[in-house]
């Protein structure tokens, strides 16, 4: 009767049996190879044995004090991730900053992490209660190049600024070193360090700064390289394209020059001024550093056949008072500038105005011809 | 555009603009960029709104801002304090923040919103009992940028950094102004005055044919104009009130004609001065220049004025004064007698030699100065006494001596140019008549330095050194002395020498700092200069974009005549508009 009855039951297809899985168990990696304080590193883990192999997946990371034959000892009981209040995240990937110290303001050395994996349907997945230790490492200081300067010509100073931090450690303890090189055959240059005010309100930050007199042009490349106390290193390089020094131009002039064949009436004291002068490297007025510019004043008197310079007027303004002269008296009154190059002017005398580079739109000398009323 | 978005049907996606096009509106052709204006710009502009009034800095004071526009999706702030950035608090939908302003000075406010240009606004924080001092800034935008110079009176205040904001530079209106005389058109020299910016000149020449291309600022605004013909026989005149429609007409003017005399020479019997230059300022318009005749006779154009001054230029060689008189009673339709006074003499320095140090000068300049209570008369309807100006110039030979040159008696000083800058100023008493010699002593060295309080000093602070009396008189230059290391500065000066000290510094370490007159012996060991404080702005062209290349120039807002002219501090619009000037700290109660 029982033969008969199972029989039966084979044969009519009516006999279901549950598929049975074997516990789940999972795999997780960490990335990258090296963890260094201050880093962030990724985990990610996957699930094995499931039907879907979705679940979910609780990580916590704690922070230790000491990292020895790949155990570590005197970790932070409360684990630095998750954060506190955040415990929904059950991602099978998730980034975690490294912070570079623990609770108690020591150095991390090493990071513990525990996962607990379940599959969809619940299943606790092997292994269990694995801690997986990493060794965390120096986080090298933090590096940033820049240049101040109004432009990049020879010998123009070029203000290179060093902004650094150590992320753990303090930014005094971090050396900074200094290379500039220049391009072939060029002469040697200044490369000088000068103060710089730090923040008084960002302790973490420091800068420095070397001023480079480049003495030819080419590019120049400064690297420089932040190591800390432990040995960590970044090295950062910046190239700066030097161009050859152009003339100053005259860019504005007061009071307006008259036009070829007029001239400008004073009766009372007036102030020749030049406000502007664009240069590469002695702009006026000067911006962020004493400009070298020199102005020169000269005036013609009436009857007279030489040009007077006005010796020791080498501002950027003059005054002419008309009563030194006759109602009706024609002079002319004349500036010229010259950046540190000093260039000597191409023009005749008796030239109103004046461009080294033969362009009327930078004249580096100007005359206005004035008549006293 | 923002908030574009793609629909699919069938094969079909059309983009639609999120700003206010559904999809039941036409779809156009817009392209997905949302770059459908052609343009190719941003389609909204971010602004910053600052609550008001701002808070003056204490601890806990909030600064609050909002953005605009309101229904964007995303808001970046950035805030920054002395070139430092800063935290803020931001609310819950970013749209907002709150700046804690414990500390006085500029914040500068950043603001990015996507598909929108970015926004920047400083806002000036003060300091509690901030006291607030007018200044006097001179805006003069780069050649060729067609927009006319600005005159500014702002209020600033003290204790803290400060900010003017946005200033506008309008751009000009070319005018055709004209300029006609009794034939047609006349070359002229053209001062256009703003009525509501007096100082703001703008100037421009009338050619040949009497036109002149000037920018002026927009408006309808009225000018005081001066017009200087160049052509002689018309008269300079000043037109009031002058609107740009309007042709300048200018004509001979007044005929002034009158006489110039002298003490005989010699004799008690009135000669006429010949080859005297005589010219009029009436309400501060000059006349055209006469030269006497030999009679003494002259004739010139000039236009009626209430306050009319009379100056007399003497020939070269006379030995006697400028003259000078100035009355509210002169009445210009009658003859104008000048009358030299009879005293005090005069003395020729023929023979005196210039020495220095015992040893004679070849080729030295002699200037003779001094000025004169009592020169003579003028007489016009109304008679003044006049004053005079002694400016006499000589050249020694190559023996040291002067040459036959007459110069009043009396108390005088002479300015002694031994060589190109190598000046000497000392007294020189003529009471007594001509001297046998006359000392140059050397040039004096002088130290001092330019400090903020703080070592080492300010290298690269400068001092103008503007001549004052006999210097002056002789048209000395204005010397330009740079501090070097330390702030230090040495420099040999004229002995005798008076000079006004004008101290600024181009790096804006210390405020500018001007020292009345003082002789060069009495010049200080050190300056101290006065705290500053940075006034910054942002220059935009209609209001719109950044105006860079213009020069900013602070000016004194107190003072008249050349102090008024001369800048105190000098900065340069970036190309970003933005410029910053150090200017001494107004201070706090």
């Amino acid at each position: 009767m029982r033969a008969v009855a199972a029989a039966c039951v084979l044969l009519t297809g009516c006999f279901y049996i549950d598929p049975i899985f074997p516990q789940p168990h999972y795999q997780f990696t960490v990335q990258p190879d090296v963890i260094s304080r201050g880093g962030m590193v990724t985990l990610s883990a996957q699930l094995k044995n499931t039907e879907t192999q979705a679940g979910s997946f609780e990580w916590t990371v704690k922070g230790c004090t000491s990292f020895q034959g790949n155990a570590a000892t005197g970790c932070d009981d409360p684990p630095f991730y998750p954060p506190p209040g955040n415990t929904d995240d059950s991602a099978s990937t998730v980034q975690v900053g490294i912070p570079p110290a623990m609770m108690s303001g020591a150095k991390i050395q090493a990071i513990v992490v525990t996962l607990d994996a379940r599959s969809d349907r619940g299943a606790k997945a092997l292994p269990e209660n694995t801690n997986e230790v990493y060794a965390v490492g120096n986080a090298s200081p933090v590096l940033d190049l820049h240049r101040e300067s109004h432009s990049l010509a020879v010998g123009g100073p070029i203000d290179v600024i060093a902004a650094y931090s150590d992320i753990d450690g303090a930014p005094g303890d971090v050396t900074l070193g200094w290379t500039v090189t220049a391009p072939p055959s060029a002469p040697a240059a200044s490369f000088e360090s000068f103060a710089i005010a730090q923040d008084p309100g960002d302790p973490t930050h420091r800068k420095a700064g070397r001023r480079l007199i480049p003495t030819a042009e080419g590019t120049w490349d400064v690297e420089v390289s932040a190591r800390d106390p432990e040995g960590g290193t970044t090295t950062h390089h910046l190239a700066l394209a030097v161009v050859p020094d152009q003339p100053p131009c005259l860019r504005q002039w007061l009071p307006t020059v008259p036009p070829v064949g007029a001239t400008l009436p004073v009766s009372v004291p007036t102030v020749f001024q030049v406000p502007l002068v664009d240069d590469d490297v002695d702009p006026y007025p000067p911006i962020g550093a004493p400009s070298q510019l020199a102005f020169a004043w000269s005036i013609l008197r009436p009857g007279a056949s030489r040009r007077e310079v006005q010796a020791g007027a080498t501002g950027n303004a003059i005054v002419l008072d008309p009563a030194a002269f006759t109602p009706g008296d024609l002079v002319e009154l004349r500036v010229e500038i010259a950046d540190r190059q000093r260039a000597p002017l191409p023009c005749d005398d008796a030239a109103l105005t004046c461009s080294i580079p033969s362009s009327a739109s930078c004249l580096q000398r100007q005359t206005w011809r004035v008549e006293v009323r | 555009m923002t908030g574009a978005r793609w629909i699919a049907h069938g094969w079909l996606a059309l983009a639609l603009a999120g700003c206010g096009m559904g999809a039941g509106d036409a779809p156009g052709a817009a392209p997905p960029d949302g770059g459908g204006s052609g343009s190719g710009g941003p389609a909204c502009a971010a602004q910053i709104d600052v609550a008001q009034p701002v808070p003056v800095a204490a601890p806990g004071a909030r600064l609050h801002a909002s953005a605009q526009p309101r229904g964007a999706t995303q808001f970046t702030w950035r805030v920054q304090f002395d070139g430092t950035p800063i935290d803020f608090q931001r609310s819950v939908d970013g749209a907002a923040i709150d700046v804690a302003v414990e500390r006085a000075g500029v914040y500068i406010l950043g603001l990015d919103v996507p598909g929108c240009s970015p926004a920047v606004e400083p806002v000036s924080v003060a300091m509690p009992g901030a006291v607030t001092q007018t200044m006097r800034l001179q805006i003069v935008p780069p050649q060729g940028a067609a927009v006319p110079p600005i005159e500014l009176l702002r209020d600033v205040k003290g204790g803290a950094d400060f900010d003017l904001g946005a200033i506008s530079a309008l751009t000009g209106r070319l005018i055709q102004v004209v300029v006609l005389g009794p034939a047609g058109g006349v070359p002229a020299y053209l001062q256009f005055s703003p009525g509501a910016a007096p100082d703001a000149i703008i100037e421009g020449f009338a050619d040949e044919s009497g036109v002149a291309a000037v920018q002026l600022p927009q408006g309808a605004g009225t000018y005081t104009v001066l017009a200087v013909p160049s052509v002689t026989g018309l008269a300079p005149r000043r037109f009031p009130g002058w609107s740009p429609s309007v042709a300048l007409r200018v004509d001979a003017g007044l005929r002034v004609s009158g006489t110039v005399v002298r003490p005989g020479v010699p004799g008690p019997a009135d000669a006429p001065l010949a080859g005297a230059t005589v010219r009029l300022v009436s309400d501060g318009v000059p006349s055209t220049p006469a030269v006497t005749a030999a009679d003494g006779s002259f004739a010139l154009h000039a236009v009626p004025g209430v306050t009319v001054t009379v100056e007399v230029t003497p020939p070269d060689g006379s030995g006697l004064p400028r003259l000078s008189a100035t009355s509210t009673a002169f009445d210009l339709t009658a003859p104008v007698q000048v009358q030299y006074a009879a005293n005090p003499g005069q003395v020729d320095l023929d023979g005196t030699v210039v020495k220095r140090q015992g040893a004679a000068v070849a080729g030295a300049r002699l200037t003779v100065v001094g000025a004169l209570a009592t020169a003579g008369t003028v007489t016009a309807g109304a008679m003044k006494v006049a004053s005079g100006q002694v400016r006499i110039a000589a050249t020694a030979g190559a023996a040291g001596a002067l040459p036959p040159t007459l110069v009043p008696r009396g108390p005088l000083a002479a300015v002694i140019e031994v060589g190109p800058g190598d000046r000497a100023v000392t007294p020189f008493d003529t009471s007594g008549g001509a001297p046998a010699s006359l000392d140059a002593p050397p040039m004096q060295l002088i130290t001092t330095a330019v400090t903020d309080g703080s070592a080492p000093g300010l290298p690269g602070a400068v001092i103008d050194l503007v001549p004052t009396g006999a210097l002056a008189m002789a048209a000395a230059p204005v010397l330009r002395l740079t501090a070097g290391e330390g702030g230090t500065i040495a420099a040999a000066l004229p002995a005798g020498g008076h000079y006004q000290l004008r101290f600024q510094d181009p790096l804006g370490r210390g405020a500018p700092m001007v020292v009345a007159d003082r002789p060069i012996t009495a010049i200080a060991s050190s300056y101290l200069l006065p705290a500053a404080i940075r006034l910054q702005g942002t220059l935009l062209r209609d209001g719109k974009l950044a105006l860079p290349g213009a020069s900013v120039q602070l000016l004194c807002s107190a003072c008249t005549g050349l102090d008024a002219a001369l800048p105190l501090a000098s900065a340069v619009s970036g190309a970003d508009g933005r410029f910053a000037l150090a200017v001494p700290d107004p201070g706090t109660r």
